[in-house]
């Protein structure tokens, strides 16, 4: 039951991260899968069923654009920031920014009280 | 089924929920992704398919249809009607389930009341089933427009909220009641539920030798199919404008513009119904006056007028009056009163 709890308080945590996370990686061109691995590398797995969905839903608020390479065997759609996404994810990180530093002053100094 | 067929397999399960103009777009970017999954990390296709998860949960998270057919805003509001309309129809299936069983008995010996108790709960389940089925398809599809309705009002831009977009409470003369609304409602229920079920027991009945029996019945059952859906049509309509006063709650523009239309449409099935239709059983004086042993009426007794056309004027006129009233009063009240609530 605890642990139920703490995994749906865990998911909604990260869930509002996401985004960042997502148009944080796409300042350059990249493929849904290709994306996969780069936020798991760097500690931050997202499920694909979460992403793919997430993707193309950025891309209708324009915050991304699209395209397909059909250069390589298999065609691919890459992702990146547009620049109405550039100027978002700015304002996105200062916001972060400021939320880190207010949530460390509550949380004390080593993350608890 | 052989790893491609279940890959395809399961892209189909995604793509065939997913809006059409969207559906070959992601079918392609997912057999990108699983073949990716599969180089990329050498699992084997039900591995990867088991990864992404029920395609069901898959294709919902692209979420661009509402998974909802009554939203949140209209559901108590559909609850509570559908309850209202089954108590309805509850009632009627037992009257006119008991009022059935007891003319079906013929002496007052034991037998026969085990027979009643077992036609009883026979007619009771039949009805009570189909008429409760049959409520819960019309109430829910009157919500389901008027939800479909307000999410397409939505896609407008609207404007911030703030304080002064708040609508003043409605003056205390706009305010519908709501029991008037839910008498209204159990009775179109119950009427509707004894015509479909029970027309039979519109009728002159006798006690005699310890059972009731049919004399004769008003309404014209050998024409009843064709009478029947115009009779549904007006008292659905009816409905229908008591659901819309019931979830408006004030005089308000819908209201009024609702009312109007539902009269007409009462008034034209009415007319149908009385000029247009057999409504009547032309026997039923004659066989009162069989069965009861009268030679000839005596002037002036009403059963006298059966066939003359006046009987129907004279309903006619009532119901005109009705209408003409009911809709008088949500015109006078939308206009004097329903403008200040804001609503209208």
């Amino acid at each position: 039951m605890e642990k139920d709890l703490l995994e749906s308080l865990l998911s909604e945590l990260r869930r509002g991260t996401l985004i960042l996370c997502v148009l944080s990686q796409l300042g350059e061109s990249r493929y849904g899968y290709a994306l996969v691995q780069t936020l798991e590398e760097k500690g931050v797995p997202i499920d694909v069923n979460t992403l793919y969905p997430l993707l193309r839903r950025l891309e209708k608020q324009g915050l991304l654009c699209s395209e397909w390479n059909t250069q390589e065997a298999k065609p691919r759609k890459y992702y990146k920031r547009t620049l109405y996404g550039d100027r978002i994810f700015e304002e996105l990180v200062k916001q972060w920014n400021t939320l880190s530093l207010g949530m460390s002053e509550l949380l004390g100094g080593n993350g608890n009280e | 089924m052989s790893e491609q067929e279940m890959i395809e397999s399961y892209i189909y399960e995604v793509t065939r929920r997913v809006p059409q103009e969207a559906r070959e777009e992601i079918r392609m970017e997912l057999g990108g992704l699983i073949e990716d999954m599969r180089n990329g990390e050498g699992l084997s296709a039900s591995e990867v398919l088991e990864k992404l998860g029920d395609p069901a949960v898959f294709a919902g998270r692209y979420g661009e249809r509402n998974n909802y057919l009554i939203g949140p805003q209209y559901y108590d509001d559909y609850v509570w009607v559908l309850k209202i309309v089954l108590i309805g129809i509850g009632i009627s299936a037992v009257v006119s389930a008991l009022v059935n069983g007891i003319l079906g008995m013929e002496g007052p010996q034991v037998s026969q009341w085990v027979n009643l108790f077992v036609h009883f709960f026979e007619e009771l389940l039949g009805s009570a089933i189909s008429g409760a089925l049959g409520a819960v398809g019309v109430v829910t599809v009157v919500f389901a427009l008027l939800e479909w309705r307000k999410v397409r009002v939505k896609v407008k831009p609207e404007k911030d909220w703030t304080p002064f977009l708040l609508p003043s409470v409605p003056d205390k003369r706009a305010v519908i009641n709501r029991g008037d609304s839910v008498v209204s409602i159990i009775f179109v229920s119950i009427f509707a539920a004894l015509l479909l079920f029970g027309p039979e027991l519109f009728g002159a009945f006798r006690y005699e030798e310890g059972r009731f029996e049919s004399i004769a019945c008003v309404f014209n059952i050998e024409k009843w199919d064709r009478i029947l859906p115009v009779f549904l049509l007006c008292l659905g309509t009816g409905l229908i404008g008591e659901i819309i006063r019931l979830v408006t709650g004030c005089y308000c523009k819908a209201v009024m513009y609702s009312t109007i239309l539902c009269n007409c449409i009462q008034v034209a099935g009415a007319a149908l119904l009385f000029y247009g239709l057999p409504l009547w059983n032309p026997d039923f004086a004659q066989q009162i006056k069989r069965v009861a042993g009268i030679e000839r009426f005596s002037e002036g007794d009403i059963l006298s007028f059966w066939n003359t056309g006046r009987f129907n004027n004279l309903l006619f006129l009532f119901i005109l009056l009705g209408c003409l009233l009911e809709t008088g009063v949500a015109v006078y009240k939308t206009l004097r009163y329903g403008e200040k609530t804001g609503k209208a």
